[in-house]
């Protein structure tokens, strides 16, 4: 059981911890390279599998029948911070010396690769960027507050509602960084981190009585999104020859 | 029927099409290069579609409504009218597509893994096993769950052309439906939330157990307008409701035909059905369907209106077939929206014509551009742009039954799309003259003759639009200059299987059907819960 004492600090903590991976979430939108991008991800989904856990806790108070979901939520980002950089380089190698595995000098080809993608020739910070960023955390944060009356009468720590705003905040950045990247690697990586607020909205709502099944759902989901990046990005890859959405839906006859 | 033999019923409706697509992918690990093999396996596959046509037909005449405990997939089933009437649905067009998947695959020559026949039969089964899983579910995260998986697995087959076009439709289909459904997730999460109780029963998830509360009004109605909004959003992308369709014509543009057939026909309804138990809950938490079916009407509208510049251009066919999904989706929409139990019932009614129908058109178009392709080769400028004419005269048979099932399409008399178009209009009209039906939404006059007026104009466009189509289509020199070949037992069976029921429900609703019908408008409406049928 967790002691009074701690809660205050805890709360700060959770807070601290969301606002970390708001700004990571910042830097995959104004990031430059697709490496960059990538990386951003990573640190982000790192901060979500300390987060996610630690919510779980002070949410149930430490009690020991939730035992086995403070071991199963983390599981899942950390599996996307390791599998996420090797995926989408093998994805983006035309042939593979290996069947499933990638080695380092094929990470580097893939690097190579990603440098000339076009979002390298925009200027480092986009101001329409910020500001969208601004914009949608802005947005969400109005969304909550306006639930906020029915939603969480219980809901007396703050985390969780900086929570669910940090939660919305992804969902719609995912969202945007999806409509504004021109290639298909950072068309997945807008997929995840809209994945990563669902994460974080689930862990922050769901009583945690009943997130068995929700966290079965995700398990899968997330299974769904590595064979993605497995099977349907490196034959999409092999069949355009290009990442850029521009090249791949350019001359297309899947038009009007 | 007693719980025991229901129970057998629904293990066996699910389990048969798992089985069956495990043993296709195990025959596949294990002997890869006899195509004996891959025919016995299709062969297998129709079997058990008919086992399960016939399984489906027997339960809509003696409903075995009720609930299922948990079993061999941990999941407790829940069967209603309304997933009775979805379960049919699924299964008759699942019948005349596996038909024709042997047909199709028949010179498939394409050594690739994704591309062998015994991949597309297992993905084929799989998918049609989380089609049956979806209106079997109570819980609504596996209802989540299961159309999930449907993405899964008709992903891989939309690829089933392996080329640049199937891919990216392909990677469309998927990256928009996934969007999509983390939205609905987003939903799923909130709707516990706003169940206003100390303590949340174990089952809190299930329909069944919400809808109780709903009615007894712990749910709060603020939350559940929010939850509403983002499930429609969020399985509406699903469904190809406009403006969350982009996906739609790609997709079933690419796939093979009975991929096509089962997409259009199916998958976009059990999106539905997920909307449609969404709609129920809220509106018995909200006490009024004024709200949701003003969102649905809007979404309907649009999709309408949307469809049609796309139909009228000239544009490849099986493009147009599935914009005319989306203003079919529309249609429905419409009627749902509308309300009230005739609108209700003519929408829930052209759900199964719209199947049957439009999977017939792919079906049959299918066929004949299998057999152009076949005599003028892949490469051929007149196939890579589809631009087939003179089909009368190559394929008499499959043309006429397609011209039929275009007509039936555009809603001519006597065809069953005209029925249930008919009837969704005759609610419309009455509920300009009788405003106050208790479970109808509280429309002003003006807003259902303007939806009445822009439904009338909008299909009478796309009357004028595929009706043009086809005729180029059909008239005209003969591309292919000779006779093609139509076998009946390989080729045509599908079609008259379907032709059959385009034909007859246009002039009879069949008692069983009808009673099916008018339970899952029932269950809808929200006045029907429990298992006494």
């Amino acid at each position: 059981v967790i002691p009074d004492y701690l809660d205050a600090p805890l709360n700060t903590l959770l807070i601290l911890i969301e606002i970390v991976l708001l700004g990571f979430t910042f830097f995959v939108v104004i990031a430059k390279t697709i490496r960059a991008t990538i990386l951003h991800y990573q640190l982000g989904a790192l901060a979500l599998a300390v987060l996610t856990p630690l919510m779980a806790i002070v949410r149930s108070d430490a009690s020991l029948d939730y035992a086995y979901l403070y071991i199963l939520i983390p599981l899942l980002p950390l599996a996307l911070v390791v599998l996420v950089h090797p995926l989408l380089a093998r994805a983006t190698l035309l042939t593979s010396r290996h069947r499933l595995r990638i080695d380092r000098e094929e990470v580097r080809e893939a690097n190579r690769i990603w440098l000339k993608s076009s979002s390298n020739e925009q200027p480092r910070i986009r101001f329409r960027d910020v500001g969208a960023f601004i914009l949608l955390v802005f947005f969400s944060f109005e969304i909550v507050n306006r639930i906020n009356l029915s939603l969480f009468e219980e809901m007396q720590m703050n985390f969780q509602i900086i929570g669910l705003v940090a939660a919305l905040s992804l969902y719609l950045i995912g969202l945007y960084n999806m409509l504004i990247k021109r290639d298909i690697i950072s068309q997945v990586i807008g997929l995840l981190v809209m994945d990563q607020g669902l994460y974080l909205a689930m862990v922050d709502l769901v009583d945690l009585s009943i997130a068995g099944i929700f966290v079965v759902a995700f398990y899968f989901y997330t299974l769904i999104t590595i064979f993605v990046m497995v099977l349907l990005l490196p034959r999409l890859r092999r069949a355009t020859r290009s990442l850029e959405l521009k090249e791949i839906s350019g001359n297309s006859q899947l038009e009007g | 029927m007693t719980t025991d033999t229901l129970k057998l019923l629904a293990q066996f409706t699910l389990l048969l099409p798992l089985g069956l697509g495990l043993l296709s992918f195990g025959l596949l690990v294990f002997s890869r290069r006899q195509e004996r093999i891959s025919l016995v396996m299709g062969l297998l596959t129709v079997v058990g579609a008919a086992i399960q046509l016939i399984v489906s037909v027997w339960m809509a005449f003696d409903p075995p409504l009720g609930e299922i405990p948990p079993f061999t997939l941990l999941v407790t089933l829940r069967i209603d009218a309304l997933s009775l009437f979805f379960i049919l649905l699924v299964n008759v067009v699942a019948f005349a597509a596996a038909w024709n998947n042997i047909a199709y695959l028949e010179k498939n020559r394409n050594p690739g893994l994704l591309q062998h026949p015994l991949t597309f039969h297992g993905l084929v089964n799989l998918f049609h096993f989380t089609m049956l899983l979806v209106p079997m579910v109570d819980n609504l995260v596996w209802l989540w769950i299961a159309i999930e998986m449907t993405t899964l697995f008709s992903a891989f087959l939309v690829a089933h052309h392996n080329n640049k076009n199937s891919w990216e439709a392909a990677w469309k289909y998927l990256i928009i439906t996934s969007t999509g459904i983390i939205l609905a997730m987003l939903a799923t999460i909130l709707l516990p939330k706003a169940v206003n109780m100390i303590a949340l029963p174990p089952n809190v998830m299930d329909w069944s157990q919400l809808l109780g509360m709903a009615q007894n009004g712990s749910l709060s109605p603020d939350l559940m307008m929010l939850v509403f909004l983002f499930a429609f959003v969020g399985y509406g992308t699903k469904a190809g409701l406009a403006p969350m369709h982009t996906w739609l014509p790609d997709g079933h543009g690419e796939a093979p035909a009975p991929i096509s057939s089962l997409l259009s026909g199916v998958l976009l309804k059990s999106a539905l059905y997920a909307i449609l138990r969404f709609y129920t809950l809220t509106n018995a938490a909200l006490g009024s369907s004024t709200f949701t079916s003003g969102v649905l009407l809007i979404a309907g509208l649009l999709s309408l209106i949307i469809a049609v510049p796309f139909i009228l251009k000239r544009n490849r066919f099986k493009r147009v077939l599935a914009y005319h999904s989306l203003e079919h989706m529309g249609i429905i929409t419409f009627g749902v929206a509308i309300g009230g139990a005739t609108a209700m019932f003519g929408a829930v009614l052209h759900t199964l014509n719209h199947a049957i129908t439009k999977a017939l058109m792919f079906l049959a178009y299918g066929n004949i551009t299998r057999q152009f392709r076949r005599l003028l080769g892949a490469e051929n400028p007149a196939m890579q742009q589809e631009e087939i004419s003179g089909v009368f005269s190559a394929m008499p048979v499959t043309g006429g039954i397609l011209t039929l099932s275009g007509l039936a399409l555009v809603g001519m008399p006597p065809f069953n799309i005209f029925m249930s178009e008919l009837i969704i209009l005759w609610g419309t009209v009455s509920r300009l003259f009788n405003p106050t039906e208790a479970s109808a939404p509280k429309f002003p006059p003006w807003i259902i003759g303007g939806a009445l007026v822009v439904f009338i104009i909008s299909t009478t466009l796309i009357f004028y639009g595929l009706v043009n189509h086809i005729g180029r289509l059909m008239l005209g020199a003969n591309l292919a200059g000779k006779r093609l070949p139509e076998h009946f037992w390989r080729d045509l069976f599908p079609l008259f299987f379907l032709l059959v029921f385009v034909v007859l429900l246009g002039v009879w609703v069949m008692p069983p059907l009808s009673q099916l019908v008018t339970n899952a408008v029932q269950v809808i409406l929200g006045s029907q819960v429990g298992a006494n049928g």
